[in-house]
């Protein structure tokens, strides 16, 4: 029967194929395929190939090319399988849609008013799982469409998801051959969201929404007599014995189909006829299945339930972008439909029994069990009507946060999750959004699809102000979500604290308070070393009493060495008291100082922002210059500016003086330092006091004084030996290296560069030690702004002067940036350089340059009625421009 | 931001810091006033009449101080007080963000272009000591190249303060042609208040002269104006009781300093508004979003130093919109040169790409994804920002 062909290819390969045979494909897994049609003609479930034409095929997708009179295939990729068939019932398969035509043609030709005769063919396929009923229904639908015609294709199986995601039954018109790659675009389906894969999990609802789905074609078909000539294909389920049967049977009288088609089935074809004898004008047709269809197991089936899903968000290649949302509870009401309370047995009349009633809506509260689930947006106003009304789209719910009532809603899908969803048995959710303009519109949308497949053209002119959004996404104000392919969305974020876009001042000046840190930490860090140097000195002096008096009581003195003895111990406490008088007032100071900042941060409001932001600048900047040593001008900054509370010049005169100490290669005043600061230092780690010490041994070393190095050693690096061992061994092995040694691993120790090293070291340890950052703030809020401000229009000649950017020293600053991420567009007015908006909207040109409409009414006001371009000198009437909706 | 609550909490410190101190000074008070009680009672055993045994006098002083214990009182409060330092530590890490360079990239940026630019922002300012101090602090002499020009510039702005116009207009003479290409009328502004002040310090005929020599030449040019200027020259002397009072308004005076600084840095090529200010008043509208985001991608243990473009946005305020930007609404790319913004019959507009994969390439009609229109790529036209 079959023959030829060979699995894995890797290059490109060439097919000829016979007149009336078919090459069968099944694409690897993981690499997409490349087929064109070479010479000859060809097609691929109805829809002919365009010759020399390569089509990507994307992974896991089965098809057969087939042809009438012979033809060259060329295939570039992998494939799970090929091979060829000459024996096919494609001749069964276009009688059939001869026939159809003929009964198309005669309904066209009968009289509109006559509803009988005007009908074209209704067309239901069934039989049982994998016997290519799907294959069919494409087949005869693009022919049909080939010829001219509309017809209409309603697909009533909710475990594939044919015309949009699975657990819906939907239906949408067929004006072209349908897209051997893409499938039926998803252009204005009729959809009704069931919530399943399989029907048996709410029989009753499913018949609902089928008589729903029939009843609205119906309409359809009675505005449009050219849809209704056309006649429509039903695809079903592979569900054919008992209850699946009955529903065959529902689907059939529901859509009243005069025609239908049985695919390898005996059995199914036989009951069929005897059951639908009765009724006039019902042809059954049995059909012989296709030897290329491919069985698909039960997991190979959920996975492509996945994959559709996720191509619905994500589109087949990745190229669409889902948008991802916050909604309050309270702008949303979810709904369930089944389930609800049942009455007792003893509450009923004897005999019955309790049963929940399957078509009931129940309003679900919103918690956490909603996490993970795929809710579909109804057009419902009402929620009884909700049953009866189609869908708008679908949302997937990320996350929940019950403590803010606020839904994260992302338009994606976690693939595994939605298995979860699918097999469970909480019925199914809808939600039902309180009524928007947007959503009059798509509900305005939905009926005029419904009644009048004309669909016509609106008039710009009365179109609403604020466009809507498209028919399948939702979209709100936006969050934050990056280009994530692998499908996980940085919710954390989200989470976190949701970026909402400030509706006033208030909520940004909240978060660039949260940046002050630094300012309010480092005062409290001195006030803190003032304490504990106060509270040492003061149990210093203390305890050296205590024991002056204890030594006086142990030992026998002469009264007058008693007595002088005791004098010298008040005069040393009076000596304490003042002291401790100077400590406070001290104290008392840098209190005054962090409170004063504290101030500071507190007097910022909307009156004073821009004397307050130059405030900031300021600190900013003298902080740079201490850092950098720039002391001279950061203390004329701090004094002309009466700054001196509001920034560190003491704090890094304090540093200053160790700094300066170690450019001159003196450690002293460092190792005070952190002696000062042991406790603290020890508490985080520090090396610095090793390392100060390793480098004045070195330094005896350089002098060539080897005793005493030795004994510097024994005395100052030996404590260190037990956590730093392996670098003290490298240090000390420089005794017997002289310092012009040529070994270069003890080279370097004595090169003028380790001073260097020690200053930064110490600058570190400084910073960290006092809460400072490691980066000056200048740096750190530079580089956030050069990120934010870096687009590519700031390289372009015409770049305004305004923008920073436009100057080369930032522009060499911003060269190792990121670009700033844009997710809406902002339009900046080329003549008044003001933003456009809802207020003042963009008007265009006939020569399709945009400028803002408040810049054309003056242009218009002074000049007449006339516009001049003022970019290319075009020269024109107001009444000539049009607005643009730009979202 | 609850600052009020850090407030409180530093209050707490700043009262035990006072009790610890009042209690320093209460131990070494008793502890002086034994000693000194000890002191007087050997002192007095020097008198026949009372003897007193002196060792034992020491060794009941000796008891007494332990009795006291002034280390541990010391302490205490010492302790009670480092509770409180290390609650109002804490508190200020919660919250406010204690490390605001965890945003901040690897990238080190070149000190001599900092320094040149905070130079300029001096200059710019007319802080011209400070921008001096930088530079010879920095050693970087070449940053002074805009200092003379900032400099003439300040210098004529405080000479309008004082009401003296010559420097602006020997600058403005200087520069007419300049001026004159980019259609500015700043020349016959300052002229106008020239005008007004000798219409308002000397006679009618002095004025009647400044107008024919200065004014004439910009008559043709601004019809409006003109006729409201000759009419002034009734009330040579007393214009604050005329018709024409409004123009002896300070506010034409702020208006033409501003408009002048503005020419002045446009003809430098440099920015009215300080760019450093700018580009940092972004960054700290930016820096919450990217310390977020550095949060989220060292959880993810992502590399988000490598990266070219931030994966969220950053959103700015109105002031900060410098250039027209498109976004896609369908495929949310940003518009280019090789994929500009199209306008679709129904007005609403997408970008090229997202019009040709709608098209499958010009092959077909397509439908608004906003609307039931239908279109055609050939019906779509190229926008301009």
């Amino acid at each position: 029967m079959a023959y030829g062909g060979s699995g894995s290819a890797s290059t490109i390969k060439q097919v000829k194929l016979e007149r009336e045979s078919e090459l069968r494909i099944e694409v690897g897994n993981d690499a997409p395929l490349r087929l064109r049609l070479l010479n000859g003609t060809a097609e691929i479930f109805g829809t002919e190939l365009p010759p020399e034409i390569w089509l990507n095929f994307p992974p896991r997708l089965k098809f057969a090319v087939f042809t009438w009179y012979g033809a060259t295939i060329e295939m570039d990729g992998a494939t799970e399988t090929d091979y060829t068939a000459d024996e096919t019932p494609m001749v069964s398969y276009v009688n059939v849609h001869a026939v159809l035509d003929g009964r198309r043609s005669r309904a066209k030709a009968s009289s509109p008013d006559d509803s009988v005769s005007s009908q074209g063919p209704r067309v239901i396929v069934v039989g049982p799982t994998d016997s290519g009923k799907s294959t069919l229904s494409r087949m005869l639908l693009s022919w049909a469409a080939k010829q001219g015609w509309k017809p209409t294709f309603v697909d009533l199986d909710i475990g594939q998801g044919s015309i949009t995601i699975p657990g819906c039954i939907a239906a949408t018109p067929i004006e072209m051959p349908i897209d051997p790659v893409e499938g039926i675009p998803l252009e204005m389906p009729l959809v009704y969201f069931y919530g399943h894969a399989t029907p048996s999990n709410n029989v009753e609802l499913y018949k609902v929404l089928v008589k729903e789905l029939a009843g609205m074609i119906e309409r359809q078909f009675t505005g449009n007599a050219e849809s209704r000539a056309s006649g429509m294909v039903i695809n079903t389920m592979g569900w054919i014995e008992g209850v699946g049967y009955d529903l065959l049977l529902h689907a059939i009288r529901t859509f009243k189909a005069n025609v239908v088609l049985v695919l390898g089935q005996e059995k199914l074809c036989s009951m069929l006829k005897d059951v639908l004898k009765s009724e006039p004008k019902v042809d059954v047709v049995k059909l012989q299945r296709s030897g290329g269809v491919v069985s698909r197991n039960a997991k190979v089936r959920q996975k492509a339930r996945s994959y559709r899903i996720r191509e619905y968000f994500y589109g087949l290649s990745n190229d669409l972008s889902p948008h991802s949302n916050i909604a309050n509870f309270s702008d949303l009401f979810v709904y369930r439909v089944g389930g609800g309370p049942q009455a007792p047995r003893s509450a009923l009349p004897i005999g019955a029994e309790p049963a929940a009633d399957p078509t009931r809506v129940v309003p679900v509260n919103i918690n956490r069990d909603l996490l993970h689930l795929v809710l579909a947006v109804s057009f419902a106003k009402e929620p009884d009507e909700i049953i009866s009304s189609n869908v708008a789209g679908f949302i997937y719910v990320t996350d929940i946060d019950i403590q803010s009532s606020k839904f994260l809603m992302l338009l994606e899908v976690e693939l595994q999750l939605y298995h979860v969803y699918l097999n469970s048995r909480s019925g199914q959710h809808m939600l039902h959004k309180t009524v928007t303009q947007g959503m009059e519109h798509l509900f305005t949308l939905g009926v005029d699809y419904l009644t009048n497949m004309t669909r016509p053209t609106l008039n710009p002119v009365s179109q609403s102000e604020i466009p809507f959004s498209p028919l399948l996404t939702m979209e709100m104000d936006s969050l934050p979500n990056g280009n994530n392919t692998s499908g996980t969305p940085i919710s954390a974020t989200a989470t976190a604290n949701p970026a909402q876009p400030p509706s006033s001042n208030l909520p940004q000046l909240t978060e660039s308070l949260k940046l002050e840190h630094q300012f309010l930490r480092v005062p409290f860090e001195y006030y803190k070393k003032t304490l504990r140097a106060n509270h040492r000195a003061v149990e210093k002096e203390m305890s050296a009493v205590i024991s002056g008096v204890n030594e006086a009581a142990a030992t026998d003195l002469s009264p007058d060495d008693a007595v002088n003895h005791l004098n010298s111990l008040v005069s040393r406490l009076q000596g304490l008291k003042r002291k401790l008088e100077e400590g406070s007032r001290a104290e008392h100071l840098q209190a005054q100082k962090c409170r004063v900042r504290l101030d500071h941060l507190e007097s910022a409001d909307a009156e004073n922002m821009s004397e307050w932001n130059n405030t900031r600048m300021k600190r900013i900047l003298v902080d740079y210059m201490l850092r950098m040593s720039y002391y001279d001008t950061a203390v004329k900054l701090a004094e002309s500016s009466n700054l001196q509370d509001l920034v560190d010049i003491d704090v890094f005169q304090e540093a200053k003086k160790v700094i300066d100490a170690l450019q001159n290669k003196d450690v002293a005043p460092a190792l005070a330092w952190c002696a000062d600061n042991k406790s603290r230092l020890k508490k985080s780690k520090s090396k610095l006091e090793f390392q100060l010490r390793l480098q004045e041994f070195i330094e005896l070393v350089r002098a060539e004084n080897n005793l005493r190095a030795i004994t510097y050693a024994r005395k100052y690096l030996a404590p260190w030996g037990a956590t730093h061992m392996k670098e003290l061994q490298r240090v000390i092995a420089t005794l017997a290296f002289k310092r012009d040694t040529e070994c270069a691993t003890y080279k370097v120790l004595f090169e003028a560069k380790q001073w260097d090293y020690l200053v930064d070291q110490f600058k570190q340890e400084f910073c960290k030690l006092y809460g400072m950052t490691l980066e000056p703030l200048l740096n750190i809020y530079l580089q956030a702004g050069l990120s934010a401000l870096k687009t590519p229009y700031c390289y372009e000649d015409d770049c305004t002067k305004e923008d920073p950017l436009s100057q080369e020293a930032f522009r060499t600053l911003a060269m190792p940036l990121p670009y700033s991420k844009q997710h809406h567009s902002k339009l900046v007015c080329y003549i008044t350089k003001e933003l456009m908006d809802t207020e003042n909207p963009p008007q265009v040109l006939p020569n399709g340059y945009v400028y803002s409409t408040k810049a054309l009414e003056e242009m218009a006001k002074k000049n007449n009625g006339t516009i001049i371009c003022p970019r290319t000198g075009l020269v024109c009437s107001y009444t000539e421009l049009v607005k643009a909706y730009i979202s | 931001m609850e600052l009020s609550s850090i407030k409180d909490a530093f209050d707490r410190v700043a009262k035990k810091q006072k009790l610890s101190s009042s209690k320093s000074q209460e131990v070494v008070d008793q502890v002086g006033c034994e000693i000194e009680q000890a002191l007087a009672t050997i002192q007095s055993s020097h008198d026949p009449s009372a003897p007193v045994d002196q060792k034992s006098v020491l060794t009941e002083l000796k008891f007494k101080l332990n009795a006291i214990g002034p280390l541990q009182q010391l302490e205490g409060s010492n302790k009670e007080l480092n509770i409180s330092l290390t609650k109002y530590q804490k508190l200020l890490e919660k919250l406010l963000n204690p490390d605001i360079s965890k945003a901040y990239r690897n990238v080190d940026f070149d000190t001599h272009i900092v320094n040149q630019i905070i130079a300029n922002h001096f200059y710019h300012q007319g802080l011209f000591d400070l921008g001096d101090s930088i530079i010879n602090e920095a050693g970087e002499p070449d940053a002074a190249a805009l200092r003379s020009q900032f400099l003439e510039m300040h210098q004529i702005i405080g000479a309008m303060r004082e009401r003296n116009l010559q420097p602006a207009l020997t600058w403005v003479s200087a520069n007419r042609e300049k001026l004159v290409q980019i259609g500015s009328n700043l020349e016959l502004k300052i002229h106008t208040l020239q005008f007004v002040e000798v219409l308002q310090n000397g006679t009618r005929a002095d004025a009647l002269k400044y107008a024919r020599t200065y004014l004439a030449p910009f008559a043709s040019l601004n019809k409006g104006e003109f006729p409201k200027l000759m009419g002034c020259l009734l009330y040579a002397g007393r214009l604050e009781s005329s018709p024409y009072s409004e123009l002896l308004s300070p506010i034409h005076w702020e208006m033409t300093t501003e408009e002048l600084t503005r020419q002045f840095c446009t003809l430098l090529g440099q920015s009215y508004e300080n760019p450093l200010s700018v580009a940092v008043a972004a960054g700290v509208e930016g820096l919450p979003t990217l310390l977020k985001l550095a949060n989220v991608m060292a959880a993810k243990k992502q590399e988000w130093q490598e990266m070219k473009q931030l994966p969220v946005p950053v959103e700015l305020g109105k002031e900060f919109q410098f250039h027209s930007i498109f976004v896609c609404p369908v495929s949310r790319d940003q518009g280019s040169e090789e994929n500009p913004p199209m306008l679709l019959p129904c007005l609403h507009v997408l970008c090229k790409q997202s019009i040709m994969k709608l098209s499958k390439n010009s092959t077909r009609t397509f439908k608004c994804p906003y609307c039931p229109a239908e279109a055609t790529v050939a019906n779509c036209k190229q926008l301009y920002f």
